[in-house]
């Protein structure tokens, strides 16, 4: 197993996977009322692959939490292929996928799900407690976490997709000769424990998006 | 002609132009390479002939199918093949087209360039990509050198970033050159091939397969080698050059699978003269360049014509086809001579027409309908 950063093509059987896992009514829950329209951030989202195949998903939404508009991620969808569940697959996506979290900068991360679960990953309720999301929610799964200490203090407020303005905006940085060769390999200690954990800087797309470079250069390992 | 081919032509008397082939002679083919190659998976090359019934006498047989795009994986997956018998094997594919392979479960594709990598990476994720080297191309009467395939330094390189990109660096592919009668051409790929590995393998990359590609010839006018002496010079050139760490090996035959196979059958629509003193007749045939007879441009291709007179006294010709393209002349230079007994009306054969004719035809140019043809 390998977890590596989404690149397009994993895209339908992330999109299978998915809808196996949560079926069809998924799109009524609350939280895609806040996916509806928006792309996801594609630095963060994260797959678990054998070989060629999808075995895992994550994926982060953006979103800004109350008046003053504070920039979140909503985590989720993550799902594992039903044959591979109880392997730890998930949590190694969660670590990983919350590791590229502070890579990008990102300070706040919501999420609705079993406390019990989440909560392993520092989630917690009180964090959300002063948060609303656009519709019903059972209140004892919208949890949240701080990726920096403090983040969430005086932040309080309905949970909003971001206008077009406030999504980051799209830099096009011109593709360099070369480019592609700054791609490196990034081994965690913690991906010793179960298994072989990797990200790669996908190829950047001549007509698409650049793609953020990571920050925590000093922790690679080419 | 094959007794079985000839009872069909007489019981039948198709509408010529009609190309007929024997799906034995295709059966055989296949056996035989197989048996000059033992240890060699073939990939048959889907473009040279995607009939339907070759598709599926070669899936039955076990063969593995070398594919040019998106509607050839259809044929092969519709003919009962499974994906994992698939290469993606053109190297000028679209991404979308890359996707739709994904999709369809294929994961081997080949790459000659770093753009064309990335395509595979972002459009097929985690599949095994092999990159296709330059040859010369030496020897081959249909050489496809220069389009296809980078220098092997690039290749290196292309193959050491490919695992930076989530992709599989599975392996390294050449082509000798379609219709390669030139045996030392594999040996000298080889070694080039052998080099990239061992370089690769010293920076920690272990390649694990070489895709020998086609070259394969089918008899048109000269002699050319058996499989058994294909196979053994490609055997020999392998223990040469990789000794006991022999990789995965592959083959692509195309025409060699079909070439021999198949018969158009033809009709002279016209014999004639452009002046009095003239000493070539023209030869106007029902079939020309734009009715599957492509390959010969430039009279590369040179295939053997039968007629009802052979044996008789014979004189040169220019060949020609019947549309109004004053480029449909089939042969000009190439010597060709047939009886002077050949009468407008008569059968002309071409021989060895099973590869490379049918999806060649024109779509409908002049009027004149694509090939039609029959499998037997």
């Amino acid at each position: 197993m390998m977890i590596v950063r989404e690149l397009p093509g994993h895209g339908p059987a992330i999109d299978r996977l998915v809808e196996k896992s949560f079926g069809p009514d998924r799109t009524t829950k609350t939280v895609y009322r806040l996916r509806d329209g928006v792309p996801s951030v594609p630095a963060l989202n994260l797959v678990a692959v054998e070989g060629a195949e999808v075995i895992g998903t994550i994926r982060f939404w953006p979103i800004v939490i109350g008046e003053k508009r504070v920039p979140a991620v909503l985590l989720g969808p993550i799902a594992i292929e039903e044959k591979y569940r109880s392997l730890r697959i998930g949590t190694q996506l969660m670590r990983a996928a919350l590791e590229r979290c502070r890579d990008e900068g990102h300070e706040i991360v919501i999420l609705v799900g079993d406390e019990p679960y989440y909560r392993r990953f520092g989630f917690r309720r009180d964090l959300a407690e002063r948060l609303e999301l656009p519709g019903p929610v059972d209140l004892n799964r919208f949890l949240a976490l701080e990726l920096v200490d403090g983040a969430l203090s005086g932040v309080t407020g309905m949970i909003d997709k971001p206008t077009a303005e406030e999504l980051e905006p799209q830099v096009s940085v011109p593709v360099l000769p070369g480019i592609a060769k700054k791609q490196v390999w990034v081994r965690r200690p913690w991906a010793q424990e179960t298994g072989t954990i990797l990200f790669f800087e996908p190829p950047v797309h001549p007509a698409g998006r650049a793609i953020t470079p990571t920050t925590a250069e000093n922790r690679l390992i080419a | 002609m094959n007794t079985k081919i000839a009872a069909f032509l007489r019981d039948t008397r198709p509408a010529t132009p009609c190309l007929v082939m024997d799906l034995d002679i295709v059966a055989d083919n296949f056996s035989a390479l197989s048996a000059a190659l033992p240890d060699t998976r073939i990939f048959y090359a889907v473009k040279a002939n995607p009939a339907p019934a070759i598709l599926r006498l070669l899936v039955a047989a076990g063969s593995s199918f070398d594919c040019a795009s998106i509607p050839e994986i259809d044929m092969v997956l519709a003919a009962g093949a499974t994906p994992d018998r698939i290469s993606f094997g053109n190297t000028i594919k679209k991404e979308s087209d890359v996707a739709a392979a994904f999709e369809r479960g294929v994961r081997l594709y080949a790459f000659d360039s770093e753009a064309e990598l990335d395509k595979v990476a972002r459009a097929a994720p985690g599949s095994r990509v092999f990159c296709r080297i330059l040859t010369s191309g030496e020897g081959a009467e249909w050489p496809l050198s220069r389009k296809f395939g980078c220098e092997p330094d690039m290749a290196k390189e292309l193959l050491l970033a490919a695992r930076f990109k989530g992709v599989e660096p599975y392996g390294v592919s050449f082509h000798v050159g379609s219709q390669q009668r030139d045996l030392e051409q594999y040996d000298r790929a080889l070694a080039e091939v052998a080099d990239i590995f061992h370089d690769l393998a010293g920076k920690g990359l272990e390649l694990k397969m070489v895709n020998l590609g086609g070259g394969f010839a089918t008899k048109y006018m000269v002699d050319i080698p058996t499989a058994e002496q294909y196979g053994q010079a490609i055997r020999d050139s392998l223990l040469k050059h990789f000794g006991n760490r022999m990789p995965e090996t592959i083959i692509e035959p195309g025409r060699g699978m079909v070439g021999n196979a198949g018969v158009i059958q033809s009709e002279v629509v016209l014999i004639s003269k452009k002046s009095a003193n003239d000493n070539r007749s023209w030869v106007y045939l029902d079939i020309g360049k734009f009715g599957g007879l492509a390959e010969t441009m430039d009279e590369a291709i040179k295939y053997p014509l039968i007629t009802d007179h052979d044996g008789g006294e014979t004189a040169p010709v220019i060949l020609a086809g019947p549309t109004c393209d004053s480029a449909d002349i089939l042969y000009d230079k190439a010597d060709y001579r047939l009886p002077v007994a050949l009468r407008i009306g008569d059968r002309v054969e071409i021989r060895a027409a099973g590869a490379y004719t049918t999806t060649y035809a024109s779509n409908g140019f002049n009027g004149f309908a694509p090939l039609s043809e029959y499998y037997i």
